[in-house]
């Protein structure tokens, strides 16, 4: 059973789903979970945030489950962002001031700790999120992965690159995505690459998909549409074929309090297609071998990725090694299978481990001001 | 007094002070002095002691009071037996003072509720002082005139007395420092911090208005001059600060209340200086900068290069091959940071300026007013007081940030103005300077590689900015030479979309984290110091 806020419908765009799919409201009304009428043994709670923390409350005064919480991003750090203020001042607020403040989308920095500190378990999309984590709630590294019946790694024609009206000449830098708030920085660092390559002589082309919910470009966009064919929204079933017409696969971004806590989701799409990957020192490219798996640079942003195109174009050797490190990387560490078993094995040990908590009982509240140095850069 | 008194029973402040609020005494109004104690009573952070020196008081009501605050935990109070001065009193608190960290309020002023708990946390996070915002209150409590401040600026500090209050600092490196001078009574608490910001640059600024400073008649706060000439003593404390740091200069009164002018002595010696000017025909703006240049410069040792991207026009040929330069051919597409790169070689000088040919020299002694910074081992570029030829400002410094990108601040206001509390008419440290007239060290320049030549056309001065600051450097603004510049004359209204998104994608950090000189309160869509927003002028008392 999945459990969204609202929108439930939205699912139905997932083919052959495996799992059912209901909202909030209907839940903590008495909707049936399952069949035999019970409810969760476990509930794995998809962020700290104040929306989903609610929802465990409100079902916590109808079933005895053990909570799992999820952490994929650096919640300290989207609050700060997202009230403009700096953690300390966060930090040192009363909880009339915080309960005013914090939207249902962001995490109350008292109310999620609290949360994550009856958890029997916590999964972090990344190592660096256990920092997050209070000390003795047992975690689990969780990666995602791409299907790998869809994601394998396509020959590229000359044919399919015509199609798409890529230059003969042109280097093919490939970007699958939508752009949005979080994104819309880094996305056009990989335009901004691509029009300084094609300044300096370096004839590049960016394929991109998806759709744009961001102005990002500046009010005149021809600098770097001029260098892009844009091929909008497509079925997630030809993402693969897109991939494999590319000479580089890029996933910008710098080093900081944002990348170092995130997984982004494109990369185990980019690596399946065994094409040179160029990644930033961050998150997953921290676990990778440079030169091997993918090229890793201290810093993603235009201009490293510009020179990094231009090294990798160059030396085909290269080129080789980093195309088929990346499909390695993922076959050996990116799997849907291995990480269903993990998580399998984290419900079974940790649910007996630790006893259900009920709401009257108090955790300890952290000192906020630690936790947000612990997760400075 | 009968309220302040309950209030502290209620509040329960720590037996274990970590700050030490340090306030000289003299014949206060009791009124003022319970609103003062009122704020501190009311502090979120509790860790506090307040410790109280009187420098012998003669009314009678003050003095009941003092009596009562003797007998509380964690205020300490002293009555001097024979009048001190202030600066002597301060030292005798901070003598009595057991904070690890103190902090320096004024008995007529109030403090905002969070003030002591954002220094410390500022303190506590590798800082040996911080300062922040400020504003006024009258009789009654009403506030106005905030004062936003820059980050911490040395440069600018000796010329403007903006640090003011509130100010919290290491209380041992304060009394090894020699805490408080009393040849400066009036301007003790900017001489004191004239000489522990020599001892340290661990200095944050909190960009919050955290401290009232009561203006009522007869205070500095209501008139400028209302305790006498204090112009003289900061003078002194300038000069004096000067002569410890063995900067070849002296301090004079400048041109506005309260700000101090720094005047380079005569050189003893003349470093070569190379002269970069990148140009391509546009005859007459060519030849007014040259003739400006070698007619009105009184610094001797410099030379001329011009780097000559493709000039055709015969009459700026002619004058390129007759003026006493070097004469350097740069044919094909024209890329600034390029030309400016390519003359580096045939450049002899120490020190390198880069100029725009549109630009015309106005001061005489530009050179000497631009070395004197830059030859100092912090400094990594100066810009120079730029202007239209209608006398308004073209650059003043440049800020981050500034209408989306970078840019110059203070654009269009007079040539001789103040600027925001002395912003124009002071030198002080800037995120960036234009190359239009831009000075370094030829060392430096060699070290950072120079411009970068992915900037084609414009913004390749902020990146050299960037990179220099990245070294650890400051990047100084001087008014003291005062060129005009005409302004894309020679290049025409093209805007480098690449070239502005390079910018902000290569310094992506820094752009977020905020123009450190430019006070976040201030508009940057504008950029001429006005309010983003209504500032938060409630009083916490």
């Amino acid at each position: 059973m999945v459990a969204v806020p609202f929108n439930k419908e939205s699912f139905e765009a997932v083919r052959d789903a495996r799992y059912r799919a209901a909202d909030y409201r209907e839940l903590l009304a008495g909707a049936r979970f399952f069949r035999d009428g019970r409810g969760p043994d476990v509930l794995h709670a998809w962020t700290p945030r104040e929306l989903v923390s609610n929802f465990c409350a409100g079902l916590r005064e109808r079933y005895d489950y053990s909570l799992f919480v999820h952490l994929e991003d650096n919640e300290p750090h989207l609050l700060s962002c997202a009230l403009g203020m700096p953690w300390e001042h966060i930090a040192s607020m009363s909880e009339a001031e915080l309960d005013r403040l914090i939207p249902s989308h962001l995490s109350h920095p008292r109310k999620s700790y609290d949360l994550l500190s009856r958890a029997c378990g916590v999964s972090v999309i990344i190592d660096r999120l256990r920092e997050l984590v209070p000390p003795g709630i047992p975690t689990l590294e969780l990666w995602p992965s791409a299907d790998q019946n869809l994601f394998k790694r396509l020959p590229s024609t000359e044919a399919a690159r015509r199609s798409l009206g890529i230059p003969v000449n042109s280097t093919a830098i490939a970007y699958t995505g939508n752009v949005h708030e979080a994104n819309a920085q880094e996305v056009r660092s990989i335009y901004l690459a691509v029009a300084v390559l094609n300044r300096e002589g370096h004839p590049a082309t960016l394929l991109r998909t998806g759709r744009d919910f961001k102005q990002f470009l500046g009010p005149d966009e021809r600098w770097a549409r001029k260098h892009s064919i844009e091929l909008g929204q497509i079925p997630r079933s030809e993402v693969p074929s897109i991939l494999s017409v590319a000479d580089v696969l890029v996933q910008p971004g710098v080093t900081g309090r944002f990348n170092d806590y995130r997984f982004p989701s494109k990369l185990p799409e980019f690596l399946s297609a065994g094409k040179p990957t160029i990644v930033p020192a961050a998150n997953i490219g921290l676990q990778m071998v440079h030169g091997t798996h993918a090229y890793i640079l201290p810093s993603a942003n235009a201009l490293a990725i510009a020179q990094a195109v231009r090294t990798i174009t160059s030396d085909p050797a290269l080129s080789k090694r980093l195309a088929a490190g990346a499909r390695q990387f993922f076959e050996e560490r990116l799997s849907w299978d291995r990480s269903v078993r993990k998580l399998s094995e984290f419900y079974g040990s940790k649910c007996s481990d630790r006893p259900c908590e009920t709401l009257q009982e108090q955790s300890t509240v952290p000192d906020l001001l630690a936790l947000a140095r612990s997760t400075a850069r | 007094m009968f309220d302040v008194l309950n209030l502290y029973a209620e509040s329960q402040p720590s037996v274990n002070p970590v700050i030490s609020i340090i306030t000289p005494t003299w014949n206060t109004k009791p009124a003022w002095f319970s609103d003062l104690a009122i704020s501190i009573l009311e502090q979120r952070f509790l860790d506090w002691e307040w410790c109280i020196v009187d420098d012998c008081s003669s009314d009678v009501r003050f003095k009941e009071i003092l009596n009562e605050l003797r007998n509380l935990p964690n205020v300490k109070v002293e009555e001097l037996t024979f009048p001190q001065g202030i600066s002597r009193v301060t030292n005798r608190a901070l003598e009595l003072a057991s904070g690890e960290f103190v902090c320096f309020v004024d008995h007529d002023d109030v403090l905002a509720r969070d003030a002591l708990l954002r220094c410390v946390q500022a303190l506590l996070n590798q800082h040996d002082a911080v300062y922040t915002d400020s504003d006024k209150i009258d009789e009654l409590l009403n506030d106005s005139e905030p004062f936003f401040k820059p980050g911490w600026s040395p440069e600018f500090f000796r010329g403007v007395m903006f640090v003011g209050h509130l100010l919290a600092v290491r209380r041992d490196l304060a009394l090894t420092v020699g805490g408080f001078d009393p040849g400066f009574d009036g301007v003790q608490d900017f001489e004191f911090f004239l000489r522990y910001s020599e001892a340290t640059n661990r200095i944050a600024h909190i960009p919050e208005v955290l401290y009232h400073w009561r203006a009522v008649h007869g205070s500095v706060a209501a008139a400028i001059d209302a305790k006498g000439d204090l112009g003289k003593l900061q003078q002194q404390a300038v000069r004096a600060q000067l002569q410890r740091l063995h900067l070849q200069a002296g301090a004079e009164r400048g041109d506005y209340p309260h700000r101090v002018k720094i005047v380079p002595f005569r050189r003893s010696t003349e470093p070569r200086v190379s002269v970069i000017i990148p140009t391509k025909d546009s005859p007459d703006i060519l030849r007014k900068c040259l003739h400006n240049l070698f007619a009105r410069t009184t610094y001797s040792n410099f030379e001329v290069l011009c780097v000559d991207n493709d000039t055709s026009d015969p009459i700026a040929l002619e004058e390129l091959r007759n003026a006493p330069v070097q004469h350097i051919l740069m044919p094909g597409k024209f890329n600034f940071s390029a030309a400016n790169n390519m003359a580096r070689p045939f450049a002899s000088g120490d020190y390198l300026v880069f100029m725009n040919n549109d630009v015309e020299v106005v001061t005489p002694d530009w050179i000497e007013q631009m070395l004197y910074h830059a030859e100092q081992d912090e400094v990594g570029a100066v810009g120079a007081l730029l202007l239209y030829a209608n006398q308004t400002i073209q650059h003043a410094g440049v800020i981050l940030g500034c209408r989306g990108i970078a840019d110059h601040v203070s654009r269009g206001a007079p040539a001789d103005s103040d600027g925001y509390a002395g912003s124009v008419s002071c030198a002080r440290e800037v995120s960036a300077v234009t190359a239009a007239c831009m000075m370094m060290k030829r060392d430096l320049f060699d070290e950072v590689l120079g411009f970068d030549e992915h900037f084609f056309t414009a913004y390749q001065d902020v990146d050299l900015c960037m990179k220099i600051r990245a070294k650890g450097k400051r990047i100084i603004y001087t008014p003291s030479a005062r060129l005009i510049h005409h302004e894309s004359l020679s290049r025409g209204t093209y805007y480098d979309m690449v070239d502005h998104f390079l910018l902000l994608d290569t310094w992506q950090t820094e752009f977020a984290a905020g123009d450190p000189y430019y006070n976040p309160n201030f508009d940057l869509a504008g950029c001429n110091y006005e309010l983003s927003k209504p500032a938060s002028l409630v009083v916490s008392a």
